[in-house]
């Protein structure tokens, strides 16, 4: 590649970008006046409650997808490649809308309430867990299918045949070969608790990010940036304890296609089986979907409004400069390491690595940082710069960056070095190689990479909170907003099932990828 | 009288037109004596194998082991209660637990004596506190057998036990496997598709093509009267002479020196 100095100086520049607003926040952290990172000790009781609906949550969301993945893979029939593609749907849901199905479907005055004459108090945090379990549990899913359909049968089978059957099977062996699974499935629904705002804050609860975002205050930002660091650390912890699992020998067992789960004897535990993940298939799936239909057809006269339809153009504007952002600089990242030999690599790949940050720190604490570098550059310049569609997508940029970053490397993986030398041997320059060779192999793969951002921008909401200007609506504001008005709640279910369609794409490219 | 007896079994394996049909497979193996089953990639062995150790069940005939019927009679016992010893071609060792747990884990009531004496004997020793990751393919293989045979088992079988070992030590690794064998008074099957391996480690060998056993015997029986053109393949391509001739006597392939 030529011109490697201009290169060098926008990646610098870029990363400066990215990473200057989270490195600032932390050492505000420290520097602010008022209490800054001693805060924590005043709000325990927050943390203890944040910590333990991650870990009734995690916990919950292992359970369904241990439970289905194992159902599938020990009783083979027809009915699994169904089950195998519906198991991903609730991914297309985010937490607020099925908070909101839930909380409109048991709470006073709700679905419940009229058709069964009972309900129940929905500001709980047991279906708090619930609603996000329900929502987050493919995530543990889909590391879970592959272990137990690839690798456990031959441990299982190499129990049995030892004469060790049953529950001691269970826990000696199945459950500890699925231990990296579930830890690295576990680790990420986690991290989506922490970052989650829309849910937490509809059921009329209160975690860490809610309370960053509620106390920010531009004068006495003491607390919730003392909230954001120590929120920033545990995430990193938890990033750290999954490297160290993932990177452990004797949690990876052998992959075998020779052998498959012993033939079950017993239809009838099939039956039962297959019917208990048919019930959550339909709590995390069906039922809310069905309910927003009903109640979509319910207030069907106002079903295209003017408002919505803007809010469909803001998002779709929103969308498409986001996900070009994450793809155009994520492909300068990744084009970078694979052709930068030396020292030059190796500090590439930290970069890189760097860059991905955004998607790790939660939302809130994203935002929070954007802010303060907002507030800065307002007081210099004398103007006041709150938010709008270029803030907005830098956000994102930030954001979903590693969506980008992740999918490239993947793709590149498939593609030999050797195509672009064979180009260049031929005779044709490194541009036109790239372009030829390169761009044109990884076009599918930026493709999907791109929808993939599209749809995860549609639905973010707290970013969008945080710096919407005046008069502006996207899909999850709009449907958010008409959640908590009284008048509207029920008009809330048409932007909230546009985005579930929208959301199934990404799940349906996920899917394809996971198969 | 045969410690190992199977009659008539047959199963109907794969679906979507890659159906094959292996069996019917008849077939009995005395105490301390060593069968291998060889045959190309897909002829049956690991699936005979299978049902024996009772991963599959046949669709018919029946499976008798010592005193133990292990399926016949549309009754099928389960894997956990039939004693056998099973060596896969993955070895199969449980990654989270260290060799002597690994070595333990099949045994009723764990006896120290019984683990150090089979340890010494398959010299690993030394490896007891370690994890199967740190161990080299060949002492992988040892513990594999080690914790078959600390199960107390009334048969082993061995499923491509030697093909994660590298040429070089293959040699040394068929002669341990070959005394190991005859030093338990237990009958073993061998499944490989390396003649080399049959004609080091094993009594008899059979040779299966597409889900039948073509023929049965010692390794001279085979070499010196093999019954099909099959057969004398996989005994070596050097022993068959091609003869074009008119007479009925001398028509198609004659096998022989």
């Amino acid at each position: 590649m030529r011109n490697k100095g201009s290169y060098k100086v926008l990646i610098a520049l870029l990363l400066v970008v990215l990473i200057f607003p989270l490195v600032n926040l932390l050492i505000q952290a420290f520097q602010t006046e008022g209490k800054g990172v001693w805060s924590v000790l005043e709000h325990s009781t927050l943390w203890g409650k944040t910590i333990g609906l991650s870990l009734l949550v995690v916990a919950l969301s292992t359970i369904w997808a241990f439970g289905a993945a194992y159902v599938l893979a020990r009783f083979p029939s027809l009915l699994k490649t169904v089950f195998e593609w519906m198991l991903m749907l609730p991914l297309a849901i985010p937490p607020f809308i099925m908070a909101y199905c839930y909380k409109q479907f048991l709470g006073p005055f709700g679905t419940a309430h009229s058709m069964f004459d009972v309900f129940f108090e929905t500001d709980h945090y047991l279906l708090l867990a619930l609603c996000l379990s329900f929502s987050l549990f493919p995530y543990s899913y889909i590391f879970l299918k592959s272990t137990l359909h690839k690798q456990t049968p031959l441990y299982s089978n190499a129990s049995a045949v030892l004469g060790v059957a049953g529950l001691k099977r269970f826990f000696t062996v199945i459950l500890p070969l699925n231990r990296k699974a579930i830890f690295g499935g576990g680790i990420v629904i986690a991290m989506e608790v922490f970052n989650n705002y829309g849910a937490v804050k509809y059921l009329g609860l209160e975690t860490v990010s809610t309370f960053i975002i509620d106390q920010y205050n531009p004068m006495q930002p003491d607390v919730s940036l003392g909230m954001s660091f120590w929120l920033v650390l545990l995430v990193l912890l938890l990033l750290q304890l999954e490297s160290k699992w993932g990177a452990n020998a004797r949690f990876e067992g052998v992959a075998s296609s020779a052998y498959s789960w012993t033939e079950q004897r017993k239809p009838v535990v099939a039956f039962w089986a297959y019917g208990a993940v048919f019930i959550l298939v339909l709590l995390s799936f069906l039922l809310p979907v069905l309910l927003l239909i009903s109640w979509a057809w319910r207030e069907r006269a106002y079903s295209f409004d003017d408002e919505l339809l803007s809010a469909v153009s803001m998002s779709a504007t929103l969308g498409l400069l986001s996900a070009a952002a994450i793809v155009l600089v994520a492909l300068l990242f990744q084009v970078g390491k694979r052709y930068t030999k030396g020292r030059g690599k190796r500090g590439l790949q930290w970069l890189t690595l760097l860059s991905n940050a955004g998607y790790a720190v939660p939302g809130a604490v994203l935002g929070l940082s954007i802010l303060l570098i907002l507030s800065f550059i307002s007081h210099q310049l004398g103007v006041l710069i709150t938010g709008g569609v270029g803030i907005l997508v830098y956000a994102y940029l930030i954001r979903f960056l590693s969506i980008g970053n992740n999918g490239i490397q993947s793709a590149y993986a498939k593609i030999p070095n050797e195509l672009m030398s064979a180009s260049q041997v031929l005779g044709k320059s490194w541009w036109h190689s790239f372009w030829a060779v390169d761009f044109k192999l990884l076009a599918p793969s930026l493709l999907g990479i791109g929808i993939i951002a599209f749809v995860d921008v549609l639905k973010e909401l707290p970013l969008t909170m945080m710096f919407q200007s005046f008069n502006f609506e996207t899909l999850a504001l709009t449907a958010y907003g008409l959640m908590e008005t009284d008048g509207g709640v029920y008009k809330a279910s048409i932007p909230s099932l546009l985005i579930i369609c929208l959301g199934l794409i990404p799940v349906y490219l996920i899917h394809k990828k996971v198969k | 009288m045969s410690c190992l007896q199977l009659k008539s079994v047959e199963k109907r394996i794969g679906t979507n037109g890659q159906e094959f049909h292996l069996g019917p497979v008849d077939l009995s193996l005395d105490k301390g004596k060593c069968l291998a089953l060889v045959g190309t990639s897909g002829c049956g062995k690991t699936s005979l194998l299978k049902l024996i150790a009772g991963f599959e069940d046949p669709d018919q005939g029946e499976i008798v082991l010592g005193d133990d019927r292990l399926f016949g009679v549309g009754k099928s016992m389960g894997i956990a209660q039939r004693k056998v010893g099973y060596v896969f071609q993955e070895y199969a060792l449980f990654p989270h637990l260290k060799i002597r747990e690994n070595l333990q884990y099949g045994q009723k009531r764990k006896e120290e004596e019984a683990l150090i004496s089979i340890s010494k004997w398959l010299k690993i020793e030394d490896q007891l506190n370690k994890y199967p990751h740190e161990l080299s393919g060949g002492q992988q293989q040892r513990v594999a057998i080690g914790r078959s045979l600390l199960a107390d088992p009334q048969i082993l079988l061995l499923d491509e036990p030697l093909s994660n070992i590298d040429e070089g030590h293959k040699v040394e690794v068929r002669q341990e496997l070959r005394q190991l064998i005859q030093g338990r008074d237990l009958p073993a099957i061998l499944v490989s598709h390396d003649l080399n391996d049959a004609l080091a480690i094993a009594d008899y060998i059979a040779i299966m093509v597409e889900g039948k056993i073509q023929q049965i015997g010692t390794a001279e029986e085979l070499f010196d009267s093999p019954n099909s053109i099959e057969v004398a393949k996989a005994m070596g391509n050097w022993q068959i002479v091609t003869h074009k001739g008119r007479s009925e006597a001398w028509r198609g392939i004659e096998v022989g020196e």
